[in-house]
């Protein structure tokens, strides 16, 4: 097995499983995506925090902190205990939510600052710089079309309002903070001692669990609300793009766990060490 | 000769030994009469003799072995389908990890290739992570193996190693050898510490041992029983360090081979069976040196040398390291009841014609 054969089986791995949810539909689509979403989150979370373990000093606080961030998001995904939450807790729920949403993007955030840090990939370049901008233009785009919905919970809470305009700026914000690390990797795929196409596949993930709703609410037209009760947990292509992007991320986390030993093998089997008992 | 061209010669001697570790290309031999091992004392007797003769000579074996392992390693691990970021962030890793990963590419792929050649096999015995550090130990060392000598003498090696980790690493290494098998034989090992270039503890090691190093080899009479090294490995130090650096070295290598000859023609001249021609020649055969065809042309001495591992492969093509030509002035000087001295050497087909002059 190489890297690019795992990413690519991966990627193609996540397709299938992504695709099964609007497959299913009617027929257990709703149930497959309320266990997959979460489960997927998990396995990423219990390989990151594996990989973590790899690493000392700021590469395992990356990947701790990616860890914590990818277990309190999957936690959220679980609808049946969220539903819980929500009735315990009744009018303070929003509250809760926006507060747990701001713990869970902190670790995030901790994450891509160390990983931008212990990079030190250097400046972006010019397609970079395009890149960035791309995703500007897009997070003030999602921004933008929160602003009727915003308008109209206005009326009624205030608080309601202000909590669901502070959730989407978190995730946009976190997309956009993701996007530099990303498109730095991305840039130093090929580079000397650089190990980043797996990252890149990672931080691919990241972006695409968080922001995909907001893409599929631009082009479907309909309110994030709307999406949620009519497409969220239902089998989906809402649901789809989702275990697309959870998968990514693991499968990305597994890759650069496996890298070094794949990697390892393939030269031992050009020498000719099938077999032979590791010397480690 | 240029630095690009003996640079060019450099690569190809590792590319061959890479060749000794990869199961496709394992069998071929570079000399099929008198086969692909020569007698230790070869290599033995031209670096000691070479450092106690000049006390910068270890200085530019340490050096030119550092940038030539440096050179080729990450290519060797690059043509054996390792990923360029194999070793991403490595100061970052556990201490479990570096050390199982460093001694694993190590034991498959850097120790495999001296072991192929029968130049010994190098071990990791531990890594320090946050030091950047790593000891090494090294068993069957082909420079001092089966040798006593007083000080310090595994110069190539250290340098070797140290461009060899310096090159998976990214990073600028140093080594020093802080045990030697050939000074402290009971160890039965050699054992190098690695570092970073700002290891101050190291860097003194290695200017201490550098300036201090003045081996004296005390050896058995060739050729040395079940002592032999691959011929690859010793055109790799030949090429690594005398090629590039032929204009300093010429006139030492000369002096250094007339040394060794006068060292053994004092070994064996007690039993000297013969004429000192056939003597000279047995004496090659029997350290599976080269084949020698010695013949006296008038006053000139005429020798043909088939075999010879400095003319060799990819030495094929490169300026002769006159180390021999100075050990058969030498030996035919003392050895038989003229006063020669070495003329010229030059290639004639796969052989090599040395011509030596009546001294007047």
């Amino acid at each position: 097995m190489t890297t690019y054969r795992a990413l690519a089986l991966g990627i193609l791995g996540a397709l299938v499983l992504a695709l099964l949810a609007p497959v299913l539909g009617d027929n257990g689509g709703a149930g497959y995506s309320e266990v997959v979403q979460p489960g997927l989150l998990f396995l990423a979370s219990v390989l990151s925090l594996r990989v973590s373990f790899m690493y000392r000093s700021l590469m395992r606080r990356l990947f701790t902190f990616l860890a914590v961030f990818l277990f309190l998001f999957g936690l959220v995904t679980v609808t049946s205990l969220v539903d819980e939450v929500a009735m315990a807790l009744d009018d303070n729920f929003l509250r809760a939510l926006l507060g747990y949403q701001v713990i869970t993007y902190a670790f995030l955030i901790l994450a891509l600052f160390v990983g931008v840090r212990v990079s030190g990939l250097g400046k972006v370049g010019s397609r970079g710089r395009i890149a960035l901008i791309i995703f500007l233009i897009l997070a003030v785009v999602i921004v933008a079309r929160s602003f009727p919905t915003f308008q109209d919970l206005a009326d009624s809470s205030g608080e309601a309002a202000a909590i669901y305009l502070v959730i989407r700026v978190l995730d946009v914000l976190a997309m956009v903070l993701v996007a530099p690390a990303l498109i730095l990797f991305a840039q130093n795929a090929r580079a000397k001692h650089q190990e980043s196409l797996s990252f890149s596949v990672i931080g691919i993930g990241i972006i695409t669990s968080l922001v995909l709703v907001y893409i599929y609410e631009l082009l479907s037209g309909d309110s994030l609300s709307d999406i949620a009760f009519r497409d969220y947990q239902t089998g989906s292509l809402l649901d789809a793009l989702y275990i697309f992007g959870y998968s990514t991320l693991a499968v990305g986390i597994f890759v650069h766990w496996q890298h070094q030993e794949w990697s390892m093998r393939r030269v031992e089997q050009i020498l000719g060490f099938d077999g032979d008992d590791d010397p480690s | 000769m240029t630095t690009q061209a003996s640079g060019t010669i450099v690569d190809r001697l590792w590319s061959s030994a890479l060749g000794h570790i990869l199961p496709e290309s394992r069998d071929r031999s570079l000399r099929p009469g008198l086969g692909d091992q020569v007698d230790l004392f070869v290599l033995q007797s031209a670096t000691t003799e070479l450092i106690s003769l000049n006390p910068g000579f270890a200085r530019v074996l340490y050096t030119s072995a550092y940038e030539s392992a440096e050179r080729n390693a990450y290519f060797i691990i690059r043509r054996l389908g390792m990923p360029a970021d194999f070793f991403w962030k490595f100061d970052q890793w556990s201490e479990d990890r570096a050390l199982k990963i460093v001694r694993r590419v190590v034991d498959r792929v850097f120790s495999e290739l001296l072991d192929q050649h029968n130049a010994g096999r190098l071990f990791v015995e531990s890594v320090d992570v946050e030091r950047g550090r790593f000891e090494l130990s090294f068993r069957g060392c082909a420079e001092c193996r089966g040798t006593r000598v007083s000080g310090a003498v595994c110069f190539f090696h250290a340098g070797t190693f140290a461009g060899i980790l310096g090159s998976m690493l990214n990073r600028t290494m140093i080594a020093a050898e802080i045990e030697c098998e050939g000074t402290d034989g009971d160890q039965g090992e050699c054992r190098f510490l690695v570092g970073e270039e700002s290891d101050r503890n190291i860097s003194a090691r290695i200017a201490e041992a550098q300036e201090e190093s003045s081996p004296k080899l005390t050896t058995g009479t060739p050729p040395l029983e079940q002592s032999t090294i691959d011929i690859g490995y010793y055109q790799l130090l030949l090429g690594t360090v005398f090629l590039p650096n032929l204009d300093l070295l010429e006139t030492a290598c000369l002096e250094a081979g007339r040394e060794i000859g006068r060292k053994i023609a004092g070994q064996i001249r007690n039993d000297m069976d013969g004429d000192s021609a056939k003597q000279v020649q047995s004496l090659f055969a029997s350290m599976r040196y080269m084949d020698l065809k010695i013949e006296r042309h008038d006053d000139d001495w005429l020798v043909t040398a088939d075999g010879v591992p400095e003319s060799l492969g990819a030495l094929s093509n490169a300026a002769v390291v006159p180390i021999f030509c100075g050990e058969l002035e030498s030996l035919l000087n003392e050895l038989g009841d003229e006063s020669i001295r070495f003329e010229s050497v030059e290639r004639v087909g796969n052989s090599l014609l040395v011509r030596f002059i009546p001294n007047i």
